[in-house]
C-alpha cells in the first residue's frame, strides 16, 4: 500500500494557542517490513534514488557514505552549483503557485547563493577552468536564459515544487523516497518534472537513460490524478556559453517500469547481501570525496 | 473578554486508497477572571480538548467501522453540533445544541475518495503567502468553508481550488465546472 509521507495526523497533543493555524504533524507509521531492514542498515527507513544511483555507480561509495556514514572530503563545485540552480527554479515555480510577483535574476541569484552557504569553501573541488566568480557569472546567465524560454510558463497548474514523495514500490524493498522537483497539470495530464544542469545537450539516449526516477517518481504519483495521463518531463538547463533551456518530455508508457522496478530491486538484494566493492572509473573518481577511505579498504 | 478556540483533528487510511478524517473545533467565551485562576483555565481548557477528542475519536469509529455506509448520515451525539460533508461538494446535515460553556462547536466529517492525498507542503505554502497578503483570516475561512483549522487538511484538489480563487482564477479548476482551459503565465522579465 502507498503511503505518503504527509498527511496522516494521528493526534495533535493540546495546542494552547488559541487559533493557531499549524499544529504538528506525527508521520505515519510505517508499514513495509523492508523498512525495517533499511532502517538497521542505514539508519533510513526509505531507499533514494540518489542512494540506488550511487550503489550503480560504486558499490563501495555506497557502503561509505549510507552504511558507514563517512563524511566526505570534499564536495564537487558542480553538485553544489546545481542545488543553486534547483534552489532558484524552484523559488520560481513556487512564486507561480503563491500568485506572488515574478522574481527577477536577481532574486533567483540570492537563492542561488544560499546554496553556497552551507559549504566550507576549502572543501570544495572545482574545475580546473572554474572560480566560485566564473560560476556565478554563469548561473545568472543560465537563469536569465530560463527566465526568457517557455520553460519559465507553466500550462495548467502546480500543484507542487521540491514536492516529498514516498510509497512501496516492490515487495521487500524499502519504500522509496525522494522530492520531486515540479509537478504540474493540466486538464488532461499529470506532469512530475526533474531539473537538470547539464555541460551540453541531451541526447535522446541521455533521455532514455536517465528515466529510470522519474519513471518510479510518476508511478508514485499516479494516484494523485486518476485517469490522467502521466508525462515526465526534464527541464535542462545548460552551462553552455550561450546557455540552452530544454524540456524533453515524455508520457509514461504502461508497462515501462518492469525493468526500472526489476533493477532496484536487485540493487537492495545486493545491499542487503553486503555486496560492496570499489568501481575504478577514471571519470567518476576524480571529482569522488571518498579516495582516502577507498585506497585504505583492503576488502 | 477570553476566548478559547480548540481544535482536534484526525485522519485514517482506509482500504482503497481511501481516508476517513474528522476535525472538531471549539471556541468559547470564558470568564475574564480565569486568567489569574491557572488551575482552572487549564481545566477548561483540558476539558475542551477531551471534549473535541471523544467526538473526533467517535466519529471516526464510525467511519471506519462502518465503511460502506452514507457518510453524509451523521449520528450525532448529544451535547454535538454535528456538520457531515462529503469532499469537495458540501451536502450536509447540522444539528445544534448549545452546551453548558461552549458557545459554538463544529465537528466536519470527511470521506476523500479516490485519492486521499493531501495537500502538497507547497500547496499549503502558498495558501498561508496568499492569505497573509491579502489579509485573509485562514483560520476563520478554513473553518467555514471545510470544517478544518489548518491548511494542510486539505486535500490535493480542494487545495488546488482554494488556490485558484484565493488568486482569483475563477473556473480553473479542472475537476469541478470549469472549463478546464487555463494558463499561469510566468514569463520572462
Amino acid at each position: 500500500m502507498r503511503e505518503w509521507q504527509r498527511g496522516l495526523r494521528d493526534d495533535w497533543g493540546c495546542s494552547m494557542i488559541a487559533g493557531a493555524e499549524s499544529l504538528p504533524v506525527i508521520e505515519p507509521r510505517s508499514t513495509n517490513p523492508a523498512n525495517e531492514v533499511a532502517k538497521k542498515l542505514t539508519g533510513r527507513d526509505y531507499v533514494s534514488w540518489s542512494a540506488i544511483s550511487t550503489f550503480r555507480q560504486c558499490p563501495l561509495k555506497y557502503k561509505f557514505r549510507y552504511i558507514d556514514g563517512l563524511p566526505e572530503e570534499s564536495v564537487s563545485s558542480a553538485l553544489v552549483f546545481g542545488t543553486g540552480i534547483h534552489s532558484a527554479v524552484e523559488q520560481h515555480f513556487q512564486a507561480i503557485l503563491s500568485g506572488e510577483e515574478q522574481p527577477d535574476v536577481e532574486r533567483l541569484m540570492f537563492a542561488y547563493r544560499s546554496a553556497w552557504l552551507p559549504h566550507d569553501p576549502d572543501a570544495i573541488q572545482f574545475g580546473s577552468s572554474e572560480t566560485r566568480t566564473s560560476l556565478d557569472a554563469l548561473a545568472s546567465k543560465m537563469l536569465t536564459a530560463f527566465l526568457n524560454s517557455p520553460a519559465a510558463s507553466v500550462q495548467g497548474r502546480v500543484l507542487g515544487v521540491e514536492e516529498e514523495i514516498r510509497g512501496m514500490l516492490v515487495e521487500g524493498v524499502p519504500d522509496l523516497y525522494g522530492r520531486v522537483d515540479l509537478m504540474t497539470e493540466d486538464s488532461d495530464s499529470l506532469v512530475i518534472t526533474d531539473i537538470k544542469t547539464s555541460r551540453g545537450r541531451w541526447s535522446r539516449e541521455q533521455v532514455e537513460d536517465s528515466g529510470g526516477q522519474l519513471l518510479l517518481y510518476s508511478h508514485l504519483a499516479s494516484e494523485i490524478a486518476p485517469g490522467k495521463k502521466i508525462a515526465t518531463r526534464f527541464l535542462v538547463l545548460t552551462k553552455t556559453r550561450e546557455p540552452q533551456i530544454e524540456e524533453h518530455v515524455r508520457e509514461v508508457e504502461p508497462g515501462s517500469l518492469t525493468r526500472t522496478l526489476a533493477g532496484v530491486e536487485r540493487v537492495w538484494r545486493a545491499i542487503e547481501s553486503g555486496v560492496f566493492y570499489p568501481a575504478p572509473s577514471t571519470v567518476a573518481c576524480a571529482g569522488c570525496g571518498y579516495r582516502s577511505a577507498c585506497r585504505a579498504w583492503v576488502g | 473578554m477570553l476566548k478559547l478556540h480548540a481544535g482536534v483533528s484526525k485522519k485514517v487510511g482506509l482500504p482503497g486508497f481511501s481516508s476517513a478524517s474528522a476535525s472538531c473545533t471549539i471556541e468559547a467565551e470564558l470568564d475574564g477572571s480565569l486568567l489569574h485562576d491557572r488551575e482552572g483555565f487549564q481545566t477548561v481548557v483540558q476539558r475542551a480538548y477531551q471534549s473535541c477528542e471523544k467526538a473526533v475519536e467517535d466519529q471516526i469509529t464510525r467511519l471506519t467501522h462502518d465503511n460502506g455506509s452514507d457518510a453524509s448520515q451523521p449520528q450525532p451525539t448529544p451535547q454535538e453540533v454535528v456538520e457531515v460533508r462529503t469532499s469537495p461538494a458540501i451536502s450536509g446535515a447540522r444539528i445544534t445544541t448549545n452546551g453548558a460553556d461552549t458557545q459554538a462547536t463544529n465537528c466536519a466529517v470527511f470521506r476523500d475518495a479516490p485519492s486521499p492525498r493531501p495537500a502538497t507542503a507547497s500547496q499549503v505554502k502558498a495558501i498561508r503567502a496568499i492569505a497573509a497578503r491579502r489579509k485573509i483570516d485562514l483560520v476563520g475561512l478554513l473553518r467555514e468553508r471545510f470544517g478544518l483549522t489548518t491548511a494542510d487538511e486539505l486535500g490535493i484538489r480542494q487545495a488546488s481550488n482554494l488556490i485558484d480563487e484565493l488568486k482569483g482564477d475563477d473556473g480553473a479548476s479542472p475537476c469541478g465546472s470549469g472549463n478546464g482551459a487555463y494558463a499561469t503565465t510566468g514569463g520572462a522579465r
